[in-house]
């Protein structure tokens, strides 16, 4: 049978659309699309730990990245405490401090001087 | 609330979309017939939308600006902002999709939904219709038609035929009704009739939608096979298209640009020209895609389309590409070996057979990785400055359509 008649053929063969539209959906529903936490490297997990205990111990402002389902969350600013039981660090910020939960922590880096005062 | 047996699915069309967009960005023609013209500063450019102001002094889409102006000297003329229509249109997906996930675009100004599992969360189809309608005016200043019924065809002619005419805006045609309703109507009014088409009917003695229902599917199909079954089925309201949100995403199959030309290229020296930048076009997507093609095809047409002339052709290259040079030589051997002669006036250069560009074979005895190279700059330079900040000399020729064509999205003014 032919395409026309199966499935969206009939409107998949008819419809107008501009090649920069089409792109743009594209990206579009990209977004909207949940996506999965990553599994981290052991390597850029042991990075990431210097990181945040330097930030702990020495007061360097790092930024940290949150794995959030449509879109990463970054937070700049020391990290001032680890929960452990908790499995969450208390991070002090521009505007105050926050709670971030550890296992959503996707990556660490060092948050040049420039930002601080 | 008893279970929905039936699918409830929308066609929401935007009024006038161009110049809607226009004029609530402009507040101050809220009250002045405005037109939306291909290139204002020419009386030959063909108007692309009209305000329903300038619609009631007879000005039709796809006349000439010099027509309507003799129609309405007053009327304001608005060059067109293609990318701002494609913001605005992917804002009004957005609106759609918080009430059901399923929303797919037909075109820049009609989009289809299917909110059958949103009714017990919304209400009835026509409430959602209401509110859908009344969130979009509020947020994008644009007016939408919409048809509902249970398949996709017959929302789509509910909203032509019924909802863009009756007060409201918002048309719900049940298929038992098509027999009182459209079939009514002349065949020229269906959906996937164009003005030939009905002119073929009418030489059947088909007049009216009914009378195409009513025509025996096999003499249909004797004439027009599969397209003959297609408008059957259409006239019946017979339509088991699913609304796919993903009907855009996996279906690439190749990567191509096509030109129309301003006036006819008559020559190898200027056609060159042009084939280079669509080979560059063609390269650079796949690039950005990271992906590579094996296939590379050549088409053309001449400037009359009632007596077509031109070729499409392609052809396989030794190792899938993505490179410009390599594109470009397979797109110009196939050209030469092909073309006739005579003058074209479009020209197209795709590429097919894609494959991810992670693994390239590696060779050592050509300059490849140089070739690539370069283009990762390039690219670069061109995704931070813009089009025109870095091309071939040759684009520097009369016969080049790159500067031009960095203006624009669709042959008209971003």
């Amino acid at each position: 049978m032919s395409k026309k008649l199966q499935q969206n053929g009939l409107f998949e063969s008819s419809r107008m659309m501009l090649p920069e539209h089409r792109e743009a959906y594209i990206l579009h529903q990209e977004q909207l699309a949940p996506r999965t936490r990553p599994s981290l490297d052991a390597q850029a997990a042991d990075e990431m730990s210097r990181l945040l205990s330097n930030s702990m111990v020495l007061g360097d402002r790092v930024t940290i990245t949150l794995f959030h389902e449509h879109d990463d969350v970054c937070f700049t600013g020391r990290v001032l405490r680890l929960d452990r039981p908790a499995r969450t660090l208390k991070l002090l910020t521009d505007d105050g401090s926050r709670d971030l939960q550890m296992n959503l922590i996707t990556g660490v880096t060092p948050a040049g001087e420039w930002m601080d005062e | 609330m008893p279970r929905q047996d039936r699918r409830v699915i929308m066609l929401a069309d935007c009024q006038s979309f161009y110049a809607s967009v226009e004029k609530s960005a402009h507040p101050e023609y809220m009250d002045r017939p405005l037109v939306v013209a291909g290139d204002p500063a020419r009386r030959s450019g063909i108007i692309l939308a009209a305000c329903p102001l300038a619609k009631s002094y007879g000005i039709t889409t796809a006349e000439r600006l010099g027509e309507a102006l003799a129609k309405c000297p007053d009327v304001v003329v608005i060059r067109p902002r293609m990318a701002e229509y494609i913001r605005v249109s992917l804002h009004i997906t957005r609106i759609l999709q918080s009430y059901t996930d399923l929303v797919e675009p037909y075109s820049i100004d009609e989009q289809f939904l299917d909110v059958t599992g949103s009714l017990d969360l919304f209400g009835s189809p026509e409430t959602i219709a209401r509110s859908i309608q009344s969130r979009v005016m509020d947020e994008t200043g644009v007016y939408i038609r919409i048809g509902i019924s249970d398949t996709k065809v017959v929302s789509k002619m509910a909203c032509d035929l019924y909802a863009k005419k009756v007060p409201g805006g918002i048309y719900t045609l049940p298929r038992k009704d098509l027999p009182s309703t459209i079939w009514e109507k002349p065949v020229r009014d269906m959906f996937m009739v164009g003005s030939r088409m009905a002119q073929h009917l009418y030489k059947m003695g088909v007049h009216t939608i009914g009378d195409l229902a009513n025509t025996p599917l096999s003499r249909l199909k004797e004439r027009w096979g599969v397209n003959g079954e297609v408008l059957w089925r259409i006239a019946r309201g017979m339509d088991d298209s699913p609304v796919k949100p993903g009907t855009y995403t996996h279906q690439q199959q190749g990567i191509g640009h096509q030109m129309t030309l301003p006036r006819d290229y008559e020559t190898w020296e200027e056609i060159k020209v042009v084939l280079l930048e669509l080979a560059e076009l063609v390269s650079r997507r796949s690039r950005d895609k990271s992906l590579m093609g094996h296939v590379v095809s050549v088409g053309c047409r001449g400037q009359d389309y009632d007596r077509p002339t031109g070729f499409s052709r392609q052809m396989k290259v030794n190792e899938p590409t993505n490179i410009t040079d390599e594109v470009y030589d397979a797109a110009a051997a196939l050209f030469l070996r092909h073309w006739d002669g005579l003058p074209i006036r479009r020209i197209n250069v795709s590429l097919s057979g894609l494959v991810p560009d992670s693994e390239v074979q590696l060779s050592w005895f050509d300059d490849r990785e140089r070739k690539r190279e370069l283009e990762r700059a390039t690219d670069d330079i061109k995704r931070k400055f813009g089009d025109t900040a870095i091309m071939r000399a040759s684009s520097l020729c009369s016969s080049a359509q790159a500067q031009e064509r960095s203006h624009k999205i669709g042959g008209h003014y971003k």
